[in-house]
């Protein structure tokens, strides 16, 4: 079929060019926003995923690391290693601490002291340095190294102690603070009470049961709780879903409700401008189901050139996300390029709603003169 | 042969309380290869009788035979079918799309019948060529003056090859010489591809170019030569 479709729509360039903006602009909304969630969300189990155990014990009642607070005494280990199955116990430290860089910058990090010979809990993926820091010495994220003008060899204080930065660290942001490591002695005593732990990182044995091993934990210990790796890593993400999911439907909407707005503006307007030839095409024998066609054809041609065009935006957007506010991690999948072009396409059939109204109503005989 | 036949047509019209009688109980019809000219003054019902015969309205009471097919009887849904298979439309004032050429405007009801691209755009090129506008295939209507636009409207009107062609004061835009021409193209037409074909008009000049002369009057037709 001749493209009356593309002809008409493509016939006022720059309208099509301001509308695939328009359009670009939602869709860009929607692409940001799907990435700064699934950047977070991504993020909250980062470091349970990376953390090498099998098991994570916790206070009774806390169950997740990002938002509870744990705090268990340090004899514990050696129950914990006494239950079948398990190989081997590693006390962890994890709190929220201010560091200080300098004389006025007071970063807040979120600190992990833990024991390097069990070989858990420890940064995943280093840029620079050391991966194990040794006495005194203390990892960092890129990102708090970046933000803080840290490189190896600067010095850092924790509550009065000197740390200097012997690596620094990948992946290990979260949202808007950053995680940092240490050996778990260097802060015992300093940011908890002595001879305490936040989590007891379990490995299991080869060949035991990680389910039964856990069961084990919390019938032999009431005051504790133990989780699977999975379990923790759900339920760190599942507080990212509470908090950001409402908020980001509420904006997925708005997003979505501009791109219809925006292309069914331009496609009733391609329709009006043309309603008389719509009258002519009923006249020589069109009927309403090629006209829908027609219609349908042009909002998914303005959706798809709108896609195209917040895929532009965004990767310049990320881009200038990532120089300018390197602690908003986007995260981008091509789930979420599925996501935003069935969305397009969604946007195209609610956005011609109107216009095949109108076109329903066309008279075929109004185009004659009347005699 | 008859191309198109319609018996007691009649149109009526509410205005308020009044009832408007445009179309009062006329019968036509129209015979393959004849050309058919009514004419009449301004709110004679000319024109409503064109939509009622070409299936644009329906009518009140009567019938329109087409192919077998009472136009009056037909569903919303199958009027369409039957208008693309049976009709050609030529308009007062072309009625061209703006946005495609020559070629792809008589393209368009080939398509619409189902006709494959290819061989739409293969007969539409023959076809204007026939026309006297082989060289003006690719032109949008704005490049075209009112004689050659009036010739595509002509060329997209026989394009699958109607039993009926209906033309609305096809001289009315075109001066005293393009207006002639235009007529005795529409008459070469009827001849060569046996379309019934019937202009409805108020021009006087394009007389010679019809076999039968129709006059209409408050909505009746009738004879005049």
């Amino acid at each position: 079929m001749v493209s009356i479709a593309a002809r008409n729509l493509l016939h006022d360039r720059t309208r099509v060019a301001v509308s695939a903006g328009g359009v670009g602009f939602a869709i860009m909304l929607i692409l940001i926003l799907a990435g700064t969630y699934d950047g977070f969300y991504r993020q909250a189990g980062l470091f349970t995923e990376n953390s090498g155990a099998d098991l994570f014990v916790g206070q009774a009642g806390v169950v997740d690391t990002l938002h509870s607070f744990s705090i268990l005494p340090l004899n514990l280990t050696d129950d914990l290693a006494g239950v079948p199955g398990v190989e081997r116990v590693c006390a962890i430290i994890s709190r929220t601490v201010e560091l200080h860089v300098g004389d006025s910058d007071h970063p807040k990090a979120i600190l992990v002291g833990y024991n390097e010979s069990h070989g858990t809990a420890g940064p995943w993926r280093i840029l620079e340095g050391e991966r194990l820091p040794g006495p005194g010495e203390i990892v960092v994220d890129q990102i708090m190294a970046r933000k803080n003008g840290l490189s190896l060899g600067s010095d850092v204080r924790i509550g009065g102690r000197g740390f200097r930065v012997a690596g620094i660290s990948a992946e290990t942001n979260m949202f808007i603070m950053q995680y940092a490591f240490v050996r778990y002695g260097e802060i015992e005593g300093l940011v908890l009470p002595p001879a305490t732990a936040t989590y007891f990182l379990v490995k299991v044995s080869p060949g035991a049961d990680a389910d039964r091993v856990q069961a084990l934990i919390n019938e032999r210990f009431p005051g504790v709780q133990a989780f699977t790796l999975d379990e923790i890593t759900t339920n760190n993400r599942n507080v990212i879903s509470g908090l950001f999911l409402p908020i980001l439907l509420t904006l997925y909407t708005i997003g979505f409700m501009i791109g219809i707005t925006v292309i069914g503006l331009t496609v009733y307007t391609a329709t009006m401008e043309r309603s008389k030839e719509y009258g002519v095409l009923k006249a020589i024998g069109s009927g309403n189901g090629t006209l829908a066609r027609i219609v349908l054809t042009q909002a998914v041609l303005m959706a798809m050139l709108g896609l195209l065009a917040g895929l532009a935006i965004t990767a310049a957007t990320a881009s200038l996300i990532g120089y300018a506010v390197p602690e908003m991690y986007l995260y981008f999948t091509p789930f979420q390029i599925a996501f935003v072009f069935v969305a397009a396409l969604g946007m195209s059939a609610l956005a011609t709603t109107l216009p095949l109204r109108r076109l329903a109503r066309i008279d075929p005989a109004s185009i004659f003169r009347r005699g | 042969m008859d191309a198109l036949r319609a018996e007691g047509i009649e149109k009526v019209y509410a205005e308020g309380d009044a009832e408007v009688r445009a179309v009062d109980g006329a019968s036509i019809t129209l015979k393959a290869g004849e050309v058919t000219l009514i004419m009449g003054p301004s709110g004679s019902g000319k024109t409503t009788l064109l939509f009622l015969l070409g299936g644009l309205l329906r009518p009140t009471r009567g019938h329109v035979w087409v192919n077998g097919d009472d136009l009056a009887a037909l569903s919303e849904r199958k009027l369409p079918r039957v208008r693309i298979r049976n009709f050609g439309f030529v308009f007062q004032d072309f009625n061209l799309l703006a946005n495609l050429t020559a070629r792809e405007n008589v393209q368009v009801p080939m398509e619409l019948a189902r006709v494959p691209t290819a061989m739409a755009a293969d007969r539409a090129g023959k076809l204007l060529t026939r026309l006297e506008l082989g060289s003006r295939l690719d032109f949008l209507p704005e490049k075209l003056s009112g004689g050659e636009k009036q010739r595509v409207s002509i060329a997209r009107a026989l394009a699958n090859r109607p039993r009926v062609l209906l033309a609305d004061e096809p001289t009315a835009n075109l001066d005293s010489k393009l207006g002639k021409e235009v007529a005795e193209l529409l008459r070469r037409a009827a001849s060569r591809t046996g379309a019934a074909v019937l202009m409805v008009s108020h021009d006087a000049r394009i007389v010679d170019a019809a076999d039968r002369l129709l006059l209409m009057e408050d909505g009746r037709l009738q004879a005049m030569t």
